[in-house]
C-alpha cells in the first residue's frame, strides 16, 4: 500500500507559496485536504456566522487548490468551512467554489456535508441521556440548546460516504482536522494507528517544520510506516520536530481522542530519512466502546461597544482599585436616569481591563506588577447595540473626566 | 522544551517539574495538573483546566497561550554537567 496525502496549508485562507503547492502536486497525491476552521479565537464565528478570514483570502487559496485538484483529478476535501463549520459557512465556501469554477472553466462534482444541530434534536438526545459535558466544561441544561447555535464535529464517516460516491470536491461543516486527512486512507483499509498519527502530524500544515511555516506537508502512508515531507523551500523536518507536534492542541501527547477511539503514540518511533523527511512507525489506535461527536455551541450574551484609553499618572494608577467601584455606582444611577428606568443596570456589563496590572493572567501573577503606565480597555455589553453605544458615551466621558476625591 | 538530550535528562531526573509545584504556582489542586514527559520531543508538557471558558465574556487570555509566562523566571537547581 502506498497512499499519498497532500496538506497544502494549515488553514484555507491563511495562504501558502505556489512553489510549495507545485512540489506537492508533482508528488502525485491521491487526495488534497485542508482545514478551514478554528475555535482558537473564540465563539464569535460560530455564534454570528461571520468567518474569521476574508472571502478574498479564501478565494485565493481555494482557486489554487481547485486547479491542483483538476490537474491531478483527485478529491479535494475541505473541513470546518467558514471558520465554524456552520451550514451557512459551507454554503459560503460552496458559493466561492462555484464562482471560481465558472471563472476558470473547472468542472467537478461538488458534495456538501452539513453539521448544524437543531435545538429539538439536541433536546431529544439530551432527554435520552446521550449528551454529557466534557471534562472541565460547565454544566449543560436543556434550555441552553434553544439559545445556542450548535454544530457537531464529524469524524471520517460522512466524508468517506461522499468519497465512495465519487464526489470530487467535498466541503464539510464542522469536522475534526484529522478526519479530513484520515478519510481516504481509512476507506482504503490502511493501518488505523498510522492513519490517525499521519493525520495528526499534517493537520496544521507545516507547523511542525523548522522553521514553522504556513506551507504544506506531504505524507506517504505505507503498510508499516509513514513518511512525512515538508514542501517549502528552506524548510526542514527532524524526528524531534515531528514528535513534538503531538504536543500541539492536546493535553496528553500520547493519547489523542477521536470520535471513534484514541490514537496512542506511546511506542511511536521517529527517524530521519533526509533533511526534509521523517519516517514514523509504531503508533496504535484503540477503538472506543462507543462513538462520540463533540458538540460546539455559542450563545449570544449581548452587543458590545469598547473604549480604549491609557493612564500615566501614578496617583490615578494607585487609586483605581477604589475609584472603579465608585464609577460602577455612578453608572448604575446614570443608566436609570438617562433611560428613565427603561434599562435595568443589572442587564448591563461594564468591565474595566487594566493592562499592566496582571489582567492577562487574571489572578495568577506570582508577584504584583508595578506598572508606570496602564492600557485600559473598557467593554460595555448590553442587550442591544444602540444601548451599548449610548452607555459607552457617558462611560467614556466619565472615565476621563471624573475628579479624584482628595 | 530542552535544547539537547543531556539537558532533558538532567532536568527530568531532578523530578522538580511535578504536580505539586504547578498546583502551587497556579493556585489549584494537584488533581487538576497533568505533567507528561516526552523524550522524543525533549519536552515536558504541563496542562491544567482554563480559569474561564474560552472566549467567555471576561476571558482575558483567549488562546490560553500566555499562562506559562511567569514560569520563565522559575529558578532551577544546578543541573549536573555532561
Amino acid at each position: 500500500m502506498d497512499i499519498r496525502i497532500l496538506a497544502p496549508t494549515g488553514a484555507l485562507g491563511a495562504g501558502f507559496d505556489t512553489a510549495a503547492l507545485d512540489r506537492g502536486v508533482a508528488a502525485r497525491p491521491h487526495v488534497i485536504a485542508c482545514d478551514a476552521g478554528s475555535t482558537g479565537s473564540g465563539p464569535a464565528a460560530l455564534g454570528s456566522g461571520t468567518p474569521k478570514l476574508s472571502a478574498q483570502a479564501v478565494t485565493r487559496d481555494l482557486r489554487l487548490l481547485l486547479r491542483a485538484r483538476d490537474t491531478l483529478q483527485v478529491p479535494l476535501i475541505i473541513g470546518s468551512c467558514g471558520t465554524s463549520g456552520r451550514d451557512d459557512g459551507v454554503d459560503r465556501v460552496a458559493g466561492l467554489a462555484r464562482t471560481i469554477a465558472a471563472e476558470d472553466n473547472l468542472h467537478f462534482r461538488l458534495g456538501l456535508i452539513y453539521s448544524d444541530q437543531p435545538a429539538e434534536r439536541l433536546q431529544h438526545l439530551y432527554d435520552e441521556g446521550r449528551i454529557r459535558p466534557l471534562a472541565n466544561a460547565t454544566a449543560i441544561e436543556r434550555k441552553l440548546f434553544e439559545r445556542s447555535h450548535t454544530v457537531a464535529m464529524m469524524g471520517v464517516e460522512p466524508i468517506q460516504e461522499l468519497l465512495r460516491d465519487g464526489y470530487d470536491v467535498i466541503l464539510a461543516g464542522r469536522a475534526g482536522d484529522t478526519a479530513l486527512f484520515a478519510a481516504l486512507a481509512h476507506l482504503n483499509g490502511a493501518d488505523p494507528g498510522l492513519t490517525w498519527h499521519m493525520a495528526k502530524t499534517i493537520e496544521c500544515g507545516a507547523a511542525c517544520a523548522i522553521p514553522p511555516d504556513a506551507n504544506g506537508l506531504l505524507v506517504t502512508l505505507r503498510d508499516d510506516h509513514f513518511d512525512v515531507t515538508t514542501l517549502a523551500d528552506g524548510s526542514r523536518l527532524t524526528p524531534r520536530s515531528v514528535a513534538a507536534h503531538t504536543l500541539y492542541e492536546n493535553a496528553d501527547p500520547f493519547h489523542i481522542a477521536e470520535p471513534s477511539g484514541t490514537l496512542d503514540t506511546t511506542h511511536a518511533t521517529y527517524e530521519a530519512v533526509d533533511e526534509r523527511t521523517v519516517r514514523v512507525r509504531g503508533s496504535r489506535y484503540i477503538e472506543a466502546d462507543g462513538y462520540t461527536n463533540k458538540l460546539e455551541g455559542a450563545e449570544l450574551v449581548g452587543y458590545q461597544t469598547v473604549i480604549i484609553g491609557g493612564v500615566r499618572d501614578r496617583v490615578v494608577i494607585e487609586r483605581l482599585p477604589e475609584l472603579l467601584p465608585m464609577a460602577k455606582k455612578y453608572f448604575d444611577a446614570k443608566i436609570l436616569d438617562v433611560f428613565s428606568g427603561q434599562v435595568d443596570p443589572d442587564s448591563i456589563d461594564i468591565n474595566y481591563r487594566l493592562y499592566g496590572t496582571g489582567t492577562v493572567l487574571a489572578g495568577t501573577e506570582p508577584t504584583p506588577l508595578q506598572p508606570q503606565e496602564l492600557g485600559v480597555l473598557i467593554t460595555v455589553t448590553a442587550p442591544d447595540q444602540g444601548t451599548a453605544h449610548a452607555i459607552s458615551t457617558f462611560v467614556a466621558h466619565a472615565s476621563s473626566h471624573l475628579p479624584i476625591p482628595e | 522544551m530542552c535544547h539537547d538530550q543531556h539537558a532533558y535528562e538532567a532536568l527530568t531526573s531532578t523530578g522538580i517539574l511535578n504536580r505539586t509545584l504547578f498546583a502551587g504556582l497556579f493556585n489549584t489542586s494537584e488533581n487538576e495538573i497533568l505533567v507528561v514527559n516526552h523524550p522524543h520531543a525533549l519536552a515536558v508538557k504541563v496542562s491544567l483546566p482554563r480559569p474561564s471558558v474560552q472566549g467567555d465574556q471576561h476571558d482575558s487570555d483567549c488562546y490560553a497561550g500566555q499562562q506559562y509566562a511567569p514560569r520563565m523566571e522559575l529558578q532551577l537547581p544546578e543541573l549536573p554537567c555532561a
